[in-house]
Protein backbone atom coordinates (compact mmCIF):
# COMPACT_ATOMS: atom_id res chain seq x y z
CA UNK A 1 0.00 0.00 0.00
CA UNK A 2 2.66 2.02 1.11
CA UNK A 3 4.70 1.33 -1.87
CA UNK A 4 1.70 2.47 -4.42
CA UNK A 5 1.00 5.51 -2.22
CA UNK A 6 4.80 6.72 -2.90
CA UNK A 7 4.78 5.68 -6.64
CA UNK A 8 1.32 8.08 -7.54
CA UNK A 9 3.23 10.59 -5.65
CA UNK A 10 5.96 10.61 -7.71
CA UNK A 11 3.91 10.19 -11.07
CA UNK A 12 2.04 13.14 -9.82
CA UNK A 13 5.49 15.52 -8.69
CA UNK A 14 6.64 14.28 -12.56
CA UNK A 15 3.35 15.51 -13.81
CA UNK A 16 2.76 18.23 -12.42
CA UNK A 17 6.75 19.48 -12.83
CA UNK A 18 6.03 18.98 -16.90
CA UNK A 19 3.21 20.72 -16.91
CA UNK A 20 4.43 23.51 -14.72
CA UNK A 21 7.76 23.75 -17.29
CA UNK A 22 5.40 23.58 -19.82
CA UNK A 23 3.22 26.51 -19.30
CA UNK A 24 6.08 28.34 -18.18
CA UNK A 25 7.65 28.53 -21.87
CA UNK A 26 4.32 29.22 -23.07
CA UNK A 27 4.13 32.27 -21.06
CA UNK A 28 7.39 33.46 -21.90
CA UNK A 29 7.84 36.81 -24.18
CA UNK A 30 9.57 35.36 -27.52
CA UNK A 31 12.86 36.70 -27.75
CA UNK A 32 13.40 39.76 -30.64
CA UNK A 33 16.92 39.11 -31.72
CA UNK A 34 16.28 41.84 -34.48
CA UNK A 35 15.32 45.22 -33.43
CA UNK A 36 12.57 45.97 -35.43
CA UNK A 37 13.47 48.26 -38.78
CA UNK A 38 11.72 51.83 -38.98
CA UNK A 39 10.11 52.19 -41.98
CA UNK A 40 9.06 56.02 -43.19
CA UNK A 41 5.94 55.51 -45.45
CA UNK A 42 6.05 58.38 -48.09
CA UNK A 43 3.39 61.32 -47.43
CA UNK A 44 0.57 61.37 -50.01
CA UNK A 45 0.91 63.72 -53.33
CA UNK A 46 -0.59 67.36 -52.44
CA UNK A 47 0.17 69.18 -55.86
CA UNK A 48 2.01 71.34 -53.36
CA UNK A 49 6.07 71.78 -54.20
CA UNK A 50 6.81 72.17 -50.54
CA UNK A 51 5.06 68.52 -49.72
CA UNK A 52 6.98 67.34 -52.71
CA UNK A 53 10.56 68.54 -50.96
CA UNK A 54 9.36 67.36 -48.07
CA UNK A 55 8.94 64.14 -49.53
CA UNK A 56 12.38 64.17 -50.40
CA UNK A 57 13.91 64.76 -47.14
CA UNK A 58 12.29 61.89 -45.65
CA UNK A 59 13.09 59.71 -48.75
CA UNK A 60 17.19 60.50 -47.72
CA UNK A 61 16.54 59.92 -43.32
CA UNK A 62 14.86 56.03 -45.00
CA UNK A 63 18.08 55.59 -47.41
CA UNK A 64 19.75 56.52 -44.47
CA UNK A 65 18.71 54.22 -41.96
CA UNK A 66 19.40 51.50 -44.30
CA UNK A 67 22.67 52.79 -45.53
CA UNK A 68 23.85 52.79 -41.33
CA UNK A 69 23.70 48.80 -41.33
CA UNK A 70 26.20 48.35 -43.94
CA UNK A 71 29.08 49.30 -41.24
CA UNK A 72 27.81 46.37 -39.26
CA UNK A 73 29.88 44.39 -41.90
CA UNK A 74 33.28 46.32 -40.60
CA UNK A 75 32.75 44.58 -36.82
CA UNK A 76 32.93 41.07 -39.16
CA UNK A 77 36.56 41.89 -39.84
CA UNK A 78 37.80 40.73 -36.40
CA UNK A 79 35.38 36.88 -35.98
CA UNK A 80 37.84 35.50 -35.73
CA UNK A 81 40.23 37.09 -33.29
CA UNK A 82 38.69 34.16 -30.00
CA UNK A 83 39.82 31.24 -32.30
CA UNK A 84 43.29 33.00 -32.64
CA UNK A 85 43.47 34.16 -29.16
CA UNK A 86 42.70 30.12 -28.12
CA UNK A 87 45.40 29.16 -30.82
CA UNK A 88 48.40 31.17 -28.26
CA UNK A 89 47.36 28.75 -25.73
CA UNK A 90 47.61 25.57 -27.66
CA UNK A 91 51.14 25.28 -26.35
CA UNK A 92 51.60 25.77 -22.37
CA UNK A 93 55.23 24.88 -21.32
CA UNK A 94 53.02 23.90 -17.74
CA UNK A 95 52.66 20.42 -19.92
CA UNK A 96 56.05 20.09 -20.16
CA UNK B 1 48.92 24.91 28.45
CA UNK B 2 46.85 22.42 26.65
CA UNK B 3 46.42 24.21 23.88
CA UNK B 4 49.64 24.19 23.96
CA UNK B 5 50.24 20.97 23.79
CA UNK B 6 47.62 20.87 20.79
CA UNK B 7 49.49 23.30 18.48
CA UNK B 8 52.99 21.11 19.26
CA UNK B 9 50.54 17.87 17.71
CA UNK B 10 49.88 19.22 14.80
CA UNK B 11 53.33 20.69 14.06
CA UNK B 12 54.37 17.20 14.49
CA UNK B 13 52.03 15.75 12.27
CA UNK B 14 52.80 18.41 9.37
CA UNK B 15 56.30 17.81 9.85
CA UNK B 16 56.45 13.71 9.55
CA UNK B 17 53.62 14.15 6.50
CA UNK B 18 56.03 17.07 4.85
CA UNK B 19 59.16 14.64 5.70
CA UNK B 20 56.95 12.15 3.64
CA UNK B 21 55.63 14.24 0.96
CA UNK B 22 58.82 15.76 -0.04
CA UNK B 23 60.38 12.81 -1.45
CA UNK B 24 58.18 11.69 -2.95
CA UNK B 25 57.43 15.29 -4.94
CA UNK B 26 61.08 14.93 -5.90
CA UNK B 27 61.45 11.70 -7.23
CA UNK B 28 58.25 12.60 -9.12
CA UNK B 29 60.15 16.23 -10.58
CA UNK B 30 63.46 14.02 -10.77
CA UNK B 31 61.25 11.44 -13.17
CA UNK B 32 59.00 14.54 -15.01
CA UNK B 33 62.61 15.55 -16.37
CA UNK B 34 64.36 12.19 -17.28
CA UNK B 35 60.73 11.16 -19.17
CA UNK B 36 60.90 14.36 -20.91
CA UNK B 37 63.24 12.84 -23.82
CA UNK B 38 60.82 9.83 -24.36
CA UNK B 39 57.59 11.87 -24.28
CA UNK B 40 58.51 14.86 -26.70
CA UNK B 41 57.11 12.69 -29.51
CA UNK B 42 53.57 12.56 -27.71
CA UNK B 43 53.98 16.00 -26.53
CA UNK B 44 54.72 16.68 -30.43
CA UNK B 45 51.37 14.64 -31.50
CA UNK B 46 49.27 16.41 -29.01
CA UNK B 47 50.57 19.84 -30.06
CA UNK B 48 50.31 18.73 -33.96
CA UNK B 49 46.32 17.39 -32.87
CA UNK B 50 45.59 21.34 -31.37
CA UNK B 51 47.11 22.66 -34.46
CA UNK B 52 45.04 20.90 -37.29
CA UNK B 53 42.09 21.89 -34.71
CA UNK B 54 42.51 25.38 -34.78
CA UNK B 55 42.85 24.81 -39.14
CA UNK B 56 39.73 23.89 -39.12
CA UNK B 57 38.17 25.97 -36.61
CA UNK B 58 39.23 28.72 -38.25
CA UNK B 59 38.28 27.85 -41.78
CA UNK B 60 35.13 27.33 -40.67
CA UNK B 61 35.30 30.82 -39.16
CA UNK B 62 36.22 32.81 -41.85
CA UNK B 63 33.74 31.12 -44.12
CA UNK B 64 30.76 31.90 -41.66
CA UNK B 65 32.37 35.25 -41.96
CA UNK B 66 32.22 35.43 -45.47
CA UNK B 67 28.84 34.38 -45.99
CA UNK B 68 27.61 36.66 -43.49
CA UNK B 69 29.49 39.11 -45.12
CA UNK B 70 27.39 38.21 -48.12
CA UNK B 71 24.32 37.89 -46.95
CA UNK B 72 24.28 40.99 -45.15
CA UNK B 73 25.01 42.83 -48.18
CA UNK B 74 22.40 41.53 -50.45
CA UNK B 75 19.58 42.07 -48.06
CA UNK B 76 21.42 45.62 -47.51
CA UNK B 77 21.05 45.96 -51.56
CA UNK B 78 17.46 43.96 -51.55
CA UNK B 79 16.09 46.95 -48.92
CA UNK B 80 18.25 49.64 -50.59
CA UNK B 81 16.24 49.30 -54.08
CA UNK B 82 12.76 48.64 -52.50
CA UNK B 83 13.01 52.24 -50.77
CA UNK B 84 14.39 53.98 -53.28
CA UNK B 85 11.73 52.03 -56.07
CA UNK B 86 8.94 53.00 -53.21
CA UNK B 87 9.82 56.82 -53.16
CA UNK B 88 10.34 56.89 -56.90
CA UNK B 89 6.61 56.03 -57.27
CA UNK B 90 6.07 58.41 -54.47
CA UNK B 91 8.03 61.16 -56.59
CA UNK B 92 5.95 60.54 -59.83
CA UNK B 93 2.89 61.07 -57.98
CA UNK B 94 3.65 64.13 -56.78
CA UNK B 95 5.02 65.09 -59.94
CA UNK B 96 1.22 64.46 -61.33
CA UNK B 97 -0.03 66.76 -59.09
CA UNK B 98 1.84 69.03 -59.93
CA UNK B 99 1.63 68.89 -64.05
CA UNK B 100 -2.13 68.83 -63.01
CA UNK B 101 -1.77 72.34 -61.50
CA UNK B 102 0.46 73.53 -64.53
CA UNK B 103 -1.50 75.76 -67.08
CA UNK B 104 0.26 77.79 -68.91
CA UNK B 105 3.45 77.18 -70.99
CA UNK B 106 6.15 79.01 -68.65
CA UNK B 107 4.28 77.12 -65.60
CA UNK B 108 4.46 73.73 -67.78
CA UNK B 109 8.27 74.39 -68.66
CA UNK B 110 9.25 75.60 -65.06
CA UNK B 111 7.84 71.94 -63.89
CA UNK B 112 9.78 70.10 -66.87
CA UNK B 113 12.95 72.50 -65.19
CA UNK B 114 12.12 71.26 -62.08
CA UNK B 115 11.68 67.82 -62.53
CA UNK B 116 15.00 67.40 -64.51
CA UNK B 117 16.69 69.11 -61.57
CA UNK B 118 15.34 66.85 -59.29
CA UNK B 119 15.71 63.67 -61.38
CA UNK B 120 19.22 64.72 -62.09
CA UNK B 121 20.58 65.57 -58.02
CA UNK B 122 18.69 61.96 -57.05
CA UNK B 123 20.66 59.96 -59.97
CA UNK B 124 24.21 62.18 -58.40
CA UNK B 125 23.42 61.03 -54.68
CA UNK B 126 22.48 57.52 -55.57
CA UNK B 127 25.67 57.04 -57.51
CA UNK B 128 27.60 59.20 -54.88
CA UNK B 129 26.29 57.18 -52.15
CA UNK B 130 26.71 53.90 -54.26
CA UNK B 131 30.48 54.59 -55.06
CA UNK B 132 30.99 54.96 -51.46
CA UNK B 133 29.74 52.20 -50.33
CA UNK B 134 31.67 50.01 -53.32
CA UNK B 135 34.58 51.44 -51.84
CA UNK B 136 33.39 50.89 -48.84
CA UNK B 137 33.03 47.06 -49.49
CA UNK B 138 36.26 47.11 -51.38
CA UNK B 139 37.82 48.39 -48.36
CA UNK B 140 36.31 45.45 -46.22
CA UNK B 141 37.50 42.83 -48.42
CA UNK B 142 41.35 44.21 -48.73
CA UNK B 143 41.11 44.25 -44.53
CA UNK B 144 40.00 40.52 -44.99
CA UNK B 145 42.71 39.66 -47.24
CA UNK B 146 45.18 41.41 -45.16
CA UNK B 147 44.14 39.96 -41.59
CA UNK B 148 43.93 36.75 -43.57
CA UNK B 149 47.52 37.11 -44.24
CA UNK B 150 48.71 38.41 -41.49
CA UNK B 151 46.97 35.62 -39.20
CA UNK B 152 48.73 32.35 -41.79
CA UNK B 153 51.75 33.94 -41.49
CA UNK B 154 51.99 34.57 -37.74
CA UNK B 155 50.37 31.10 -37.10
CA UNK B 156 52.89 29.84 -39.74
CA UNK B 157 55.80 31.61 -37.57
CA UNK B 158 54.72 29.86 -34.68
CA UNK B 159 54.48 26.24 -35.99
CA UNK B 160 57.46 26.59 -37.30
CA UNK B 161 59.49 28.09 -34.11
CA UNK B 162 57.67 25.12 -32.01
CA UNK B 163 58.89 22.60 -34.76
CA UNK B 164 62.62 23.81 -34.41
CA UNK B 165 62.34 23.92 -30.65
CA UNK B 166 61.00 19.99 -30.51
CA UNK B 167 63.30 19.11 -33.29
CA UNK B 168 66.21 20.58 -30.67
CA UNK B 169 65.02 18.98 -27.99
CA UNK B 170 64.70 15.40 -30.06
CA UNK B 171 68.72 16.48 -31.16
CA UNK B 172 69.72 16.97 -27.51
CA UNK B 173 68.27 13.84 -26.38
CA UNK B 174 69.72 11.97 -29.06
CA UNK B 175 73.40 13.44 -28.15
CA UNK B 176 72.65 12.38 -24.39
CA UNK B 177 72.20 16.17 -23.21
CA UNK B 178 70.90 16.41 -19.37
CA UNK B 179 67.21 15.96 -19.87
CA UNK B 180 66.64 18.38 -17.29
CA UNK B 181 68.08 20.67 -19.74
CA UNK B 182 66.64 19.53 -22.54
CA UNK B 183 63.52 20.13 -20.80
CA UNK B 184 64.35 23.55 -19.64
CA UNK B 185 65.45 24.78 -22.98
CA UNK B 186 62.16 23.53 -24.94
CA UNK B 187 60.25 25.33 -22.27
CA UNK B 188 62.04 28.54 -22.69
CA UNK B 189 61.89 27.73 -26.57
CA UNK B 190 57.84 27.42 -26.29
CA UNK B 191 57.80 30.07 -24.42
CA UNK B 192 59.35 32.66 -26.53
CA UNK B 193 57.89 31.08 -29.66
CA UNK B 194 54.14 31.93 -27.99
CA UNK B 195 55.14 35.13 -26.74
CA UNK B 196 55.94 35.73 -30.63
CA UNK B 197 52.42 35.08 -31.49
CA UNK B 198 51.22 36.77 -28.79
CA UNK B 199 52.81 40.20 -30.02
CA UNK B 200 52.09 39.44 -33.49
CA UNK B 201 48.11 38.96 -32.93
CA UNK B 202 48.21 42.03 -31.21
CA UNK B 203 49.64 43.77 -34.69
CA UNK B 204 47.05 42.00 -36.50
CA UNK B 205 44.51 43.46 -34.33
CA UNK B 206 45.33 47.16 -34.91
CA UNK B 207 44.24 45.96 -38.14
CA UNK B 208 40.88 48.07 -36.57
CA UNK B 209 42.33 51.08 -37.06
CA UNK B 210 41.97 51.43 -40.66
CA UNK B 211 38.48 50.24 -40.26
CA UNK B 212 37.50 52.92 -38.37
CA UNK B 213 39.13 55.17 -41.63
CA UNK B 214 36.92 53.18 -43.92
CA UNK B 215 34.04 53.90 -41.75
CA UNK B 216 34.42 57.47 -41.31
CA UNK B 217 35.69 57.82 -45.00
CA UNK B 218 31.93 56.24 -46.26
CA UNK B 219 30.28 58.18 -44.05
CA UNK B 220 32.02 61.80 -44.77
CA UNK B 221 31.03 60.55 -48.78
CA UNK B 222 27.34 59.60 -48.28
CA UNK B 223 27.31 63.39 -45.71
CA UNK B 224 28.31 65.09 -48.74
CA UNK B 225 26.32 63.31 -51.14
CA UNK B 226 23.49 64.20 -48.98
CA UNK B 227 24.39 67.96 -48.47
CA UNK B 228 24.82 68.51 -52.12
CA UNK B 229 21.49 67.12 -53.15
CA UNK B 230 19.93 69.27 -50.49
CA UNK B 231 21.37 72.05 -51.61
CA UNK B 232 20.29 71.54 -55.49
CA UNK B 233 16.35 70.83 -54.31
CA UNK B 234 16.63 74.23 -52.47
CA UNK B 235 18.05 75.97 -55.47
CA UNK B 236 15.62 74.28 -58.15
CA UNK B 237 12.64 74.72 -55.16
CA UNK B 238 13.84 78.51 -55.46
CA UNK B 239 13.75 78.23 -58.81
CA UNK B 240 10.17 76.61 -59.85
CA UNK B 241 8.96 79.55 -57.37
CA UNK B 242 10.04 82.21 -59.31
CA UNK B 243 8.81 80.47 -62.28
CA UNK B 244 4.92 79.33 -60.74
CA UNK B 245 4.53 81.35 -57.87
CA UNK B 246 0.87 79.57 -56.98
CA UNK B 247 2.90 76.20 -56.97
CA UNK B 248 3.44 76.86 -53.03
CA UNK B 249 -0.55 77.07 -52.30
CA UNK B 250 -2.25 74.31 -51.08
CA UNK B 251 -3.75 72.11 -53.68
CA UNK B 252 -7.39 72.49 -54.03
CA UNK B 253 -9.51 69.54 -52.27
CA UNK B 254 -10.83 67.32 -54.02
Amino acid sequence: MNTKFIVVIVIGIVVIAGLLAFVSQKVKPPISVVPPRKEIVPPPATGNVDDLVGALLKEITDEESVLKEEEGNASLITNDSQEISNFSNSVQETEL
Amino acid sequence: MRNFGKIFKVLFEGAIITSLLVPVLLLAQIDVERGICTRLSTLSSKIDERFANFDSRLEARRIETANRIETRRNEFDVRLTEKRAKWDTNRDEHFAKLEEKAQTDAQKQALLAFRETVTAAISARRTAIDTANQNFREGIQDALASRKSAVDTATTTFRNSLKAAFDKANSGCQAGVDPKTVRENLRTNLKTARDKFGSDSQEIEKLKTPMETLINTRKEAIKKAIDDFKAAIEKAKTDFKAAFPTSSAPAPAE
